[in-house]
């Protein structure tokens, strides 16, 4: 045994190689393309957490709409358009739309990151100290003004079942539409407390406005439209650019058409040529033949996505007056929102003359759906889905759906 | 670093410095112990120094030994050949001039190999403890061809499953070994060459569809001595996290010793001519525009050239290689030009010391074309709908090129050293480094659908830099003079630093130009950054009572930069133990060998580096510019999946010729990770998050026979038989949601084997009043559909040479119970491409789904049984639900057939032996047939590519090829 000595020279090789991988494990440089959670909270990174919100926002405002649209009687898809090939496209289409469309999967995503991102803006402002009051107005107004938007978007886009529209926040109990434009309200109006310029102002006012009307609370819509955006007013845009495109460009667009614009529309400019002002569509051959429609109105990649236009604002006091609210001049209203297309003036004008106006004018902006759930005028089958549903990743995971 | 580069120099010096010294001689003669024969090429070592030779035509050996290390005592002398049983001769080392001749008996099965079976240790294969997969390269790419590495594994190891995921030239590819493992990774092996760890990425940064490059595709299989697969824990503990899918250790070739410095050169080239081809031709009655398909296609050449140079003398022996293949696929835009140059040299500059330097540099230029999910490929242009090219045109689909370069370098070096008896200390430093350009252009004017039309060109770069240390010390004893024991310590180290960065522009003005800076708009750009290590310490102790009975007990404790910011640190156990039965002397005489073996082993899978960090936010750039937006949802307490796995075998040759291996294995994974997917409404959906949650089993045989009945001077004949049985099944998510791949099919479900088909199908028509077809009845839940991943595999070979210098060597691999998701079928159908699925439709009354595809036939009416008939038929076709397309994949390919001569003799004839050592040449084909009952083009097939959840995907994929080659090997 004598000779086995040896054996001890292998005690010293692993007491150094234990202690020196502890050592040569942890020295890694960082990462360069993350951060971590806690970093962020700092008055400095305010305006990148801000951008963040306004970036997810652009993500969800064109591709929700377009697909509202697709849901509405104002698009459709068809497999004789050679370009078309998104199965779930067609069932969304149709208003058969299965829980685990992917093309709604991944829109209920993003929606629930720009809620996310916009409320956990407001919990960091509120929890860091920070130095500049503007600074921190703004970081709110940001919070509040997209996590409303955030919030209008589930009221009016999403259902629970095919005619109980609604959403979630945060895996809690479904909230129904009228619940959640209740808080989409609120969160408009504490964005108005920390608004800096009195045209984000009246951005915010036409919001509260448009979110009274879904609810049929006119008096109260009627009031805020009066203060929200004026005609000279910039349009409310959600920007994009080569890098991160308009969904329309891409699905329903130049760059690609899957989803195609339904012939009525192109009546409006049979009709009235002056229409194409507003109403800008082209056209492309099915394998049958036939002619389709395409929209025009955002023909780049990076067009720029109209959210809220003082023509919309125009169009809601409008309705509102002729609903008895309020103090405009209907036809005046309309008339100055046509004429700002270079489009002659009508001489009449009821209820279903706003509707149409608003189809015409508000086309491609996913309005048409919300206008046919609440003035019931949906155009398909009963039973089909009158919003998109909650999809079963939600319902999967969140114990309050089940 | 300048004065470590001088010292490597002057150590490589003292071989000749030793020469100096008053020197004696050992040679002797090596031959056949059945025909008397030399054996040429045999080795004899001289132990415990590294000293020795190899023999020459005449057999005889013959190396010089410093006086300085006669010292009157005794040594061993080992004379060892491949196929041959090695034999020892005590030697007495007194400065004077030994003879020793040796006469060896034939080891046809290889049972004498020294095979690796674990980190650092080898052994007899006739001992070990553990199953080893082995395929012997060098021995194959004699009589064969191969044009990548996964074309020499395939098929050739028991207990592992190679799928190819397309036919793209350079084509990813994915193994599955054993049960495949636990539920985390990429069930990957780690995969090391000469004892660097490399990098064993698909890239698929830019997509063309699906399919990825592999880097494993610039590994010249010419330059591999020999594969040794350790399949899972039990054998590969050891090795640490990440050895619980395997470990492939790849050994490149090395010089031999041949007598005198002088005459150790041997130079061989090998010429391969051949040609890819389409093997399934689409038919008209599947799909109404298959002509336009097939049109498609092309035979692609292939030409390669292989130079080695094998040589050295006692001190110094040197392996130099030189490759270029220049190979196209049978789809435009699909080829491969491979230049590769390899340089092994071992030195032995004292008789202490040896050391080994391998280095390996590859320039590898690869053109990928567009298939798969993707609306610019030839496939998805011409056999989705009835009129092709409604995307693209067709000369414009030949436009676009997706070029890959890469530039890669592995090295590494080894040392051995003895300082004293009994005790021996390696050390070794492996390099793999690698630059890759992906370089994608649709060009300026061609009109790629409405999305690009005024050019676009992508860029990507990556570097990878991996690097792994290994260090060990060996002590041998003898305890109670019975028992000896082989002591190992040691460390294993691993440091990976990645770096990406991409760009892409886009309108460029005018097509002389196409450099990033005539792009009128930068349209994405993007960097990252990544670096990680691992590292771990080992101690394996082995005791081998009376060459009977042996047993080996190890532990290694593991650190991992992504386990925490602590490295906590993870400990994997083994034991294993095998019995010689036949050395008891109580088995009858025609039983050779029998042993029995058992082996228990740990390992794991590591998080990925951002798991355990708690929140992660990146950059969005859009048209507010770049704002934070969430990256990932990590956990920090998150550990290593832990996978254990027991085995048990048995080995067993009779008489001499029929050798049998057969084992059993039991996988058992806990503490797997499994990513929660958090509700959407939270908000926080960019990543699941990981738990330690999961667990899952896997269970099964593979087993390997090998049958030797002829065998004499002009006859011989091999046949073996791999067969091989795995399952496993998930048994905990944790509570967890099943996990589903993008295509919404392949599960990770508590109750089923992993990546299942597991989704709903058409259970029959639905009618309405008046009887007429309204649509299908959806199964009221997902139904399991069987697996992407075959339960049962093999293979068949045979070897047969006759009039002494005729090889015909054959292999077919097959598997069964085996599913392939037909997508290409579900979205024919849907687009009215489908002959069978249109007459349904005209047949039921129903609008045709594309113009001009009805067939002219009158409806049939509605509430007959020949109506309910066809409604019946064609719900099951309902596009809706993807398992209507899931169908049974089961195979026979014909996968390799050789023939080849050795010309040897007649040269001999002709006296032009003084200038030629050996010729020979032969014709060989890959995937010479297929038998499936598989409706589509192929079973080799997924489409989203090799790491992708997505599993037996068919959607639009390029069906792997047959190839043709011709060839010729002649040694100077």
């Amino acid at each position: 045994m004598k000779k086995n000595r040896k054996y001890l020279l292998l005690i010293p090789i692993v007491a150094v190689l234990s202690f020196a991988c502890n050592d040569y494990i942890q020295n890694v440089d960082p990462l360069i393309t993350q951060a971590q959670d806690e970093l962020l909270n700092n008055e400095t990174q305010l305006p990148f957490l801000m951008t963040g919100v306004k970036q997810r926002f652009s993500t969800v405002a064109s591709q929700i709409s377009c697909l509202a649209d697709l849901l509405s009687d104002q698009m459709f898809y068809t497999s004789d358009n050679p370009q078309a090939s998104f199965p779930t496209f067609e069932e969304i289409d149709k208003g058969q739309i299965l829980l685990d469309n992917n093309s709604n999967r991944g829109m209920w995503r993003v929606l629930g990151e720009l809620r996310f991102f916009a409320d956990d803006l407001i919990r960091r402002t509120n929890s860091i100290s920070i130095s500049n009051a503007a600074n921190k107005n703004a970081a709110l107004f940001t919070g509040y003004f997209y996590g409303g938007i955030a919030r209008f978007y589930m009221a009016v886009y999403y259902g629970l079942a095919q005619t109980q529209p609604g959403g979630v926040i945060d895996a809690g109990p479904f909230i129904p539409q009228s619940q959640m434009l209740d808080q989409a309200i609120a969160n408009f109006k504490s964005a108005i407390t920390s608004s800096a310029k009195d045209a984000d102002t009246r951005i915010v006012n036409s919001f509260i406005a448009k979110a009274y009307l879904v609810k049929g609370d006119f008096a109260n819509a009627a009031t805020y439209a009066a203060i929200g955006m004026a005609k000279g007013d910039a349009d409310f845009l959600a920007l994009y650019n080569d890098v991160s495109n308009i969904y329309y460009w891409g699905f329903a667009g130049k760059g690609r058409v899957q989803i195609v614009v339904d012939n009525r529309m192109n009546d409006y400019i049979t009709a009235d040529p002056k229409e194409a002002n507003r109403i800008k569509l082209s056209t492309l051959k099915g394998t049958s033949g036939k002619t389709y429609y395409f929209q025009t109105k955002y023909p780049d990649k990076f067009s720029n996505f109209p959210v809220m236009t003082w023509q919309e604002n125009n169009l809601m006091l409008a309705e509102l007056a002729l609903r008895g609210f309020g103090s405009g001049n209907a036809l005046a209203l309309v008339n100055e929102v046509r004429a700002s297309h270079s489009v002659g003036p009508l001489v009449i004008i009821d209820l279903n003359g706003v509707l149409t106006e608003r189809d015409k004018e508000l086309c491609f902006q996913g309005d048409r759906l919300i206008d046919e759930n609440r003035t019931g005028k949906w155009h398909l089958a009963a039973g089909t889905w009158q919003y998109l549903p909650i999809t079963s990743d939600e319902r999967n995971a969140n114990p309050n759906l089940k | 670093m300048r004065k470590n580069l001088l010292s490597l120099f002057f150590l490589l010096l003292i071989p000749g410095l030793l020469l100096g010294q008053s020197n004696f001689k050992i040679k002797g003669k090596v031959t056949d112990a059945k025909t008397g024969e030399p054996l040429i090429g045999a080795n004899v070592l001289l132990k415990p120094s590294n000293l020795g030779a190899s023999t020459d035509l005449d057999g005889n050996y013959s190396f010089d030994v410093p006086g300085s290390l006669a010292k009157g005592q005794e040594a061993e002398l080992t004379a060892s050949f491949v196929n041959y049983r090695k034999k020892t001769a005590a030697v007495v080392l007194d400065g004077k001039d030994i003879t020793r001749n040796f006469a060896l008996s034939e080891d046809i099965f290889q049972n004498e190999e020294i095979v690796v079976t674990g980190i650092a240790s080898k052994t007899a294969k006739s001992v070990a403890e553990v199953s080893v997969g082995r395929v012997a390269a060098s021995e194959l790419s004699t009589i064969n061809t191969y044009g990548g590495l996964s074309q020499l594994v395939s098929g050739k190891v028991a207990g592992v499953q190679l799928t190819t995921s397309s036919g793209n030239i350079g084509s990813g590819w994915r193994f599955f070994v054993r049960g495949g493992g636990g539920l985390n990774g990429d069930e990957q092996p780690t995969i090391y060459i000469d004892g660097t760890r490399i990098d064993n990425a698909e890239l698929n940064f830019y997509g063309t569809g699906g399919q990825g490059i592999s880097m494993l595709s610039n590994l010249n299989p010419n330059d591999i001595d020999k594969i040794e697969f350790l399949k899972g824990p039990a054998a590969a503990a050891m090795y640490g996290t990440n050895g619980s899918n395997g470990v492939v250790l790849i050994t490149t070739k090395s010089g031999k010793l041949i007598s005198g410095l002088s005459q150790g050169l041997s130079i061989d080239y090998k010429f391969n001519y051949g040609f890819n081809q389409q093997i399934y031709k689409y038919k008209t009655s599947d799909f109404i525009s298959a002509d336009d398909a097939n049109r498609q296609f092309q035979t692609g050449p292939l030409r390669e050239h292989f130079f080695s140079a094998t040589g050295g003398g006692t001190f110094l022996k040197y392996y130099a290689s030189f490759e270029n293949r220049n190979e196209v696929g049978i789809m435009p835009s699909n080829s491969e030009n491979r230049t590769s140059l390899r340089v092994n040299v071992t030195s032995v500059p004292t008789s202490k010391v040896s050391i080994r330097l391998n280095s390996n540099y590859v320039n590898n230029t690869l053109y990928r074309p567009n298939n798969d999910n993707i609306i610019f490929g030839f496939l998805g242009n011409t056999i989705l709908r009835p009129k092709s090219f409604g995307w693209v045109g067709e000369q414009d689909l030949r436009t676009f090129s997706d070029k890959h370069q890469i530039n890669q370098f592995v090295g590494s070096a080894n040392v051995n050293y003895r300082p004293i008896e009994n005790f021996e200390v390696n050390g070794g430093i492996g390099i793999d480094n690698s630059d890759y350009t992906e370089t994608r252009l649709f060009p300026f004017g061609v009109n790629f659908g409405g999305l690009i039309k005024q050019g676009q060109r992508a860029i990507y770069n990556r570097n990878n830099r991996q690097f792994t240390y290994d260090f060990n010390a060996n002590y041998s004893f003898t305890l109670f003079d019975i028992i000896n024991v082989r002591s190992t310590a040691g460390g294993q180290f691993f440091n990976r630093i990645l770096r990406t960065s991409n760009v892409t522009g886009e309108q460029f003005s005018s097509d002389l130009i196409t450099s990033m800076g005539a792009a009128g708009v930068i349209s994405g750009y993007g960097e990252n950054f990544l670096d990680e290590k691992q590292g771990g310490i080992f101690t394996e102790h082995s005791f081998n009572y009376l060459e009977q009975y042996f047993l080996t007990l190890g532990i290694r404790r593991d650190y991992a930069s992504s386990i925490g910011k602590e490295a906590p640190v993870i400990t994997y156990p083994k034991a294993s133990a095998a019995v010689r039965v036949d050395k008891f002397g109580i088995l009858p005489e025609e039983l050779n060998l029998l042993k029995l073996r058992v082996a228990y082993g740990e390992s794991g899978v590591l998080p990925t580096t951002t798991d355990p960090i708690p929140l992660l936010w990146t950059a969005a750039t859009g048209g507010y510019g770049a704002g934070a937006v969430l990256a990932n949802i990590g956990n920090a307490s998150i550990q290593p999946e832990s996978v254990k796995e027991f085995e048990v075998g048995v080995d067993a040759e009779v008489m001499h010729n029929i050798s049998v291996e057969f084992t059993y294995y039991w996988q058992n994974a806990v503490n797997s990770i499994v990513g929660m997917n958090l509700a959407p409404s939270t908000g926080k959906t960019a990543s699941s998050v990981p738990f330690n949650i999961g667990s899952t089993k896997a269970w099964g045989f593979e087993s390997l026979i090998q049958y030797s009945p002829i065998r004499t001077a002009e006859y011989g004949l091999d046949l073996s038989l791999v067969w091989n049985y795995q399952n496993n099944q998930v048994q905990s998510l944790g509570g967890a949601q099943p996990i589903y791949d993008p295509f919404n099919n392949n599960v990770i479900k508590e109750g089923l084997p992993k990546h299942e088909f597991y989704t709903l199908i058409s259970t029959g028509p639905k009618y309405d009043a008046t009887g007429k077809y309204i649509g299908s009845i959806a199964s009221t839940d997902r139904v399991d559909l069987g697996s992407p991943i075959p339960n049962t595999t093999g293979s068949f070979t045979l070897n047969f040479r006759f009039l002494k210098n005729f090889n015909l060597y054959a292999f077919a691999e097959f598997a069964l119970s085996f599913k392939i998701f037909n997508d290409t079928k579900l979205f024919s159908s849907r687009f009215g491409n489908n002959p069978t699925y249109n007459l349904y439709r005209a047949q039921l009354g129903l609008p045709a789904a594309a113009p001009d595809v009805a067939p002219n036939v009158t409806p049939l009416t509605p509430g007959t049984p020949e109506y309910n008939a066809v409604a019946e038929k064609y719900a099951k076709l309902d596009y809706v639900y993807s398992g209507n397309y899931i169908e049974d994949a089961d195979y026979l390919t014909i996968r390799e057939v050789s023939l080849s001569y050795d010309f040897t003799d007649i040269l001999n004839e002709f006296e032009l032996m003084t200038y030629i050592k050996y010729f020979s040449a032969g014709i060989s084909v890959r995937n010479l047939a297929r038998f499936t009952k598989y409706s589509g083009a192929d079973v080799e097939y997924n489409s989203n590519g090799s790491r992708s959840l997505s599993r037996g995907l068919d959607f639009l994929t390029l069906q792997t090829p047959r190839t043709v080659n011709f060839w010729f090997r002649i040694g100077l």
